[in-house]
């Protein structure tokens, strides 16, 4: 059986032939179970799942599996299932745990930063993924979005701090996950731009055990910091803003694999416009739109993909 | 048209076929200030005199069709719940939840101030300033 890893943009896609064994393993996983079918949804950058074919075209029937299909990323909603077998479909769980292993078979075959950020993009918990992992970092990345603090990372370095390789894996805009009477009142603006549901209303530092009441720049970045979150980019990382309001409150902004920034005020909806009704992409950025009294903004940092704060 | 407070406080205030005012109260009515999105916003309850009073002011009250301009960072109203109802008071609209279905009437008594003014009594009274700054009421 033939996997191809469907991840780029550009280059062509890698491919690699499973063993007898694994392929034989991978089987045992999915055999007599409706698959996603291997055509993906299009429109989406980075990661999107593993695409599995017979080597020739009856491999797959004997195997009681489709003749290709489709393992983890996002789905498109059209399942195959192999001929003549009434089958339940894979649940997420399974797929997921199916791609992880898939990636196993990977190593020697694809670039170990392409592997690292695959990795990355399916630590996120599927419970808590409102989209699919967007944008793929390294040397394809917009400069802005990989870009580091300078200051930041003269101190890493000086400190010998030795950084592996900055994936941004911003995920796509999804406020539907975010602006139902479930969610929407007990998740705010840090469980927004950290890609959590906690329903606790989360607070910087609260997770870690560095609760954070000072309203100022240095304090509340401090605190998320122990949460996880970082001024340098290090591995698989989504784009975060923040801005405090003087002395009173603090925001957090998430950009999105659309290119533009989303946020939650409060226990409000989930949206992408400033506080003129105007979308936050291109030359409007966190840094210049409309944020009311959030006057003071702090800066561009980096929240690791799969993040949990509470 | 008018609104008559029985419609309104019906759980939460007992007594209440006369609509006159200093009620007792059944279920305690919270008032929040929607301000903040980090951190929770600064809530309290209203005492017994305070929804009564609360129930004088929602009497007679003018519909309207139009909605308040969205609320985005800042200053977002007041919100008064109660059991199955919430009542959102911002730039001098009541918009009233119920049932799964919303109402809007002109703050024509003025609770948007008189909440701010709660505000002010509960140590809220820096956040009131500020957000007089923003367009909120000063109390």
């Amino acid at each position: 059986m033939i996997v191809t890893l469907d991840v780029f943009s550009g280059r062509p896609n890698p491919s690699w032939t499973l063993s007898e064994k694994e392929a034989r393993q991978l089987t045992d996983r999915v055999a007599s179970r409706a698959l996603p079918a291997a055509a993906g949804v299009e429109g989406i950058l980075g990661f999107r799942g593993f695409v599995v074919h017979g080597p020739g075209d009856d491999t797959a029937k004997k195997a009681a599996l489709p003749d290709s299909f489709r393992v983890g990323g996002l789905l498109s909603g059209e399942f195959v299932a192999p001929e003549g077998v009434a089958a339940s479909a894979l649940r997420v769980e399974e797929a997921d745990d199916a791609a992880k292993w898939l990636l196993t078979t990977a190593r020697g075959e694809v670039e170990d930063e392409v592997l690292r950020y695959v990795e990355g993009a399916l630590k996120e918990p599927a419970q808590q993924r409102e989209g699919p992992a967007g944008k793929k970092g390294g040397k394809g990345a917009e400069p802005a979005e990989d870009a580091q603090d300078e200051k930041a990372l003269a101190e890493a370095k000086k400190a010998g701090v030795v950084l592996a390789a900055c994936v941004i894996a911003n995920t796509a805009y999804n406020p539907g996950f975010w602006n139902v009477p479930a969610v929407q009142p007990h998740n705010n603006c840090y469980n927004y731009s950290m890609n959590y549901r906690s329903d606790t209303f989360a607070q910087p530092g609260r997770i870690s055990g560095h609760p954070n009441n000072v309203m100022q720049c240095a304090n509340v970045a401090t605190a998320a910091n122990w949460d996880g979150c970082k001024a340098l980019c290090s591995g698989s990382n989504k784009n975060v803003a923040l801005v405090i309001w003087p002395g009173v409150d603090y925001h957090w902004y998430r950009k999105h694999s659309n290119g533009f920034w989303g946020h939650k005020p409060g226990s409000t909806a989930a949206r992408n416009t400033d506080n003129s009704g105007k979308v936050i992409g291109g030359v409007l950025t966190p840094a210049n739109c409309n944020r009311g009294p959030y006057t003071i903004f702090c800066g561009y940092r980096f929240s690791p993909t799969g993040m949990k704060v509470k | 048209m008018s609104y008559r407070c029985t419609a309104v406080l019906v759980t939460a205030v007992s007594l209440l076929d006369g609509c006159a005012p200093y009620r007792e109260v059944e279920s305690p009515m919270r008032v929040e200030l929607d301000v903040f999105s980090g951190r929770p916003n600064p809530s309290w309850e209203l005492s017994a005199e305070e929804a009564g009073e609360l129930a004088r002011r929602l009497e007679d009250l003018r519909p309207v069709d139009r909605a308040p301009a969205e609320p985005g960072l800042g200053y977002r109203g007041f919100v008064v719940s109660m059991p199955g109802r919430e009542i959102r008071v911002y730039q001098g609209v009541l918009t009233i939840t119920e049932d799964g279905s919303t109402r809007r009437y002109a703050d024509v008594n003025r609770i948007e101030g008189w909440l701010a003014g709660q505000a002010r009594r509960h140590g809220h009274g820096g956040l009131v300033a500020a957000i007089a700054g923003e367009g909120g009421p000063s109390g």
